[in-house]
């Protein structure tokens, strides 16, 4: 018997193809968003092999619970909530929540122009990685996700307070390390400079 | 969007940046989701439907067609009595003292002839209606005649008509009474000997026949066959008639007055008939 091979060309088209189980619709599926979705996790989960399970485990989900889809918002961001909580759960198994860091001094306003041209998403994907974990989480769902400290408190199960606490800690803690790869520049460009 | 989130350049710059950033995975990502997929389900309902699923297919077509056949409406009505048409003689209705199998017919015609004459005579043109003979397919019967039958034949009772007539048409309608009783031996207001003389008037009175009054009055002989009931039989027949048809054969409705060999086919039927209407209008012009 001839069979069309179907060209998934519209999210419905592979929404209702996954709704029926094929497997073609989820590799299709896998190869359009794995690096969308390997980049929310990896904002969550520092180590890439841990991040790249939790994704496949996200994907699993995904095709699981496709039937839960009502096709109200688009099917990345329903996906994208998906992997995010996977990551959150994933935190949750592996306990390294509340680890604070020291602030020992609050820098200045770092230049965004500049961080804007000169860095590229892996930089910044490393120094995300680089806060703890909570902080990391909390800026994560607040500033790129949109959570409110509302739904972070009820979904990391802490405190409104503390979700605000972590946000502030995590943002003086990026902006002192945007302000370090801002003068670390400079003072390479400047010994270039003199150099030359 | 509150103050908060509204005034951070820092919110905006790493949204900016990350939101829709892309982190190639690694290469064998696809193959572990699918060995992960396969320890956890097995057998995809995917493999399993797209095999199934023709099968389902045919077999619910089947199913419609057989529903079909038994569930067919007896609109056979105006189709000739298979046994007659194939020449073969019911068990049930040849009776011991019964004549040739054309006397049979000739009871169908006495019928309505007797109907026929409590409205008007008919011509003789019309006897034997060719327009209604071609719309019919006759099927050969099996030899196997179930009880049934006779119920069918009660049903052509009905069509008796009522003996108020002139005296000749009440002997006519005496002698379709001996017919009836031939078919169905539970009524038989008249003994079976007398019958042989007024068979032959009959047939000529049955000449006279229109073709719509012929046509109606095969419908209880069909209904004989149609309400038989065997299913069995009837798609036997189908079967056989459509082999016929698949061999290029015409459609003819079998005449009763016609000898009609065991294996002739509705083309050899089509081309007897013709000459049997052709040498009766020869002979009642002489």
């Amino acid at each position: 018997m001839l069979r069309i091979i179907p060209f998934f060309q519209s999210e419905t088209q592979l929404v209702k193809a996954l709704q029926q189980n094929e497997s073609r619709a989820q590799k299709a599926v896998y190869e359009r968003y794995a690096g969308k979705m390997m980049a929310v996790c990896t904002r969550y989960i520092a180590n890439r092999s841990d991040a790249e399970e939790v994704m496949i485990d996200g994907f699993m989900r995904a095709y699981e619970r496709i039937g839960q889809f009502r096709e109200e918002g688009s099917f990345e961001g329903w996906l994208r909530r998906i992997m995010v909580t996977e990551s959150l759960m994933y935190l949750r198994r592996t306990k390294v929540w509340r680890q604070a860091i020291s602030l020992d001094e609050v820098s200045e306003e770092p230049d965004y122009e500049w961080a804007d041209q000169a860095l590229e998403t892996d930089d910044l994907l490393r120094l995300v990685g680089q806060l703890p974990e909570g902080y990391r989480t909390i800026f994560n769902l607040y500033a790129i996700e949109g959570y409110s400290h509302q739904e972070i408190a009820q979904e990391l199960s802490i405190s409104e307070g503390t979700s605000k606490s972590q946000l502030s800690r995590a943002r003086a803690w990026l902006q002192a390390s945007l302000a370090k790869l801002e003068k670390e520049n400079y003072g390479q460009i400047k010994s270039k400079s003199t150099i030359g | 969007m509150d103050k908060s989130r509204a005034n951070q350049p820092l919110d905006d710059f790493f949204r900016r940046k990350l939101e829709n950033a892309t982190v190639k995975p690694s290469a064998d990502g696809w193959s572990r989701l699918e060995s992960k997929m396969q320890v956890s389900r097995p057998l995809t309902s995917e493999t399993t439907t797209s095999r199934v699923r023709p099968l389902w297919y045919w077999s619910a077509a089947a199913a419609c067609v057989l529903i079909m056949f038994w569930l067919r409406p007896p609109i056979d009505s105006k189709q000739p009595d298979f046994s007659i048409a194939s020449g073969r003689k019911p068990a049930q209705e040849v009776p011991i003292n019964t004549p040739k199998p054309a006397l049979d017919r000739s009871l169908a015609v006495d019928k309505s002839d007797a109907v026929a004459g409590i409205q008007n005579e008919r011509t003789v043109q019309q006897s034997i209606a060719p327009v209604s003979e071609s719309k019919k397919v006759a099927i050969p019967k099996e030899p196997v005649v179930s009880s049934d039958q006779h119920q069918s034949e009660v049903v052509a009772v009905v069509e008796k008509p009522v003996p108020t007539v002139e005296e000749g048409r009440v002997r006519q309608i005496g002698e379709k009474n001996d017919h009836l009783a031939y078919s169905n031996q539970n009524e038989s207001p008249l003994p079976v000997g007398a019958k042989t003389s007024e068979t032959e008037r009959t047939l000529i009175v049955s000449v006279a026949e229109p073709a719509s009054r012929a046509t109606l009055i095969d419908e209880p002989i069909v209904e004989t066959s149609s309400s038989q009931g065997m299913g069995s039989r009837k798609i036997n027949r189908m079967f056989q008639q459509i082999r016929r048809l698949k061999n290029g054969e015409g459609i003819a409705r079998a005449n009763p007055d016609i000898e009609y060999d065991e294996e002739s086919g509705l083309l050899d039927r089509l081309v007897r008939t013709a000459r049997f209407k052709d040498n009766h209008s020869k002979s009642e012009k002489q």
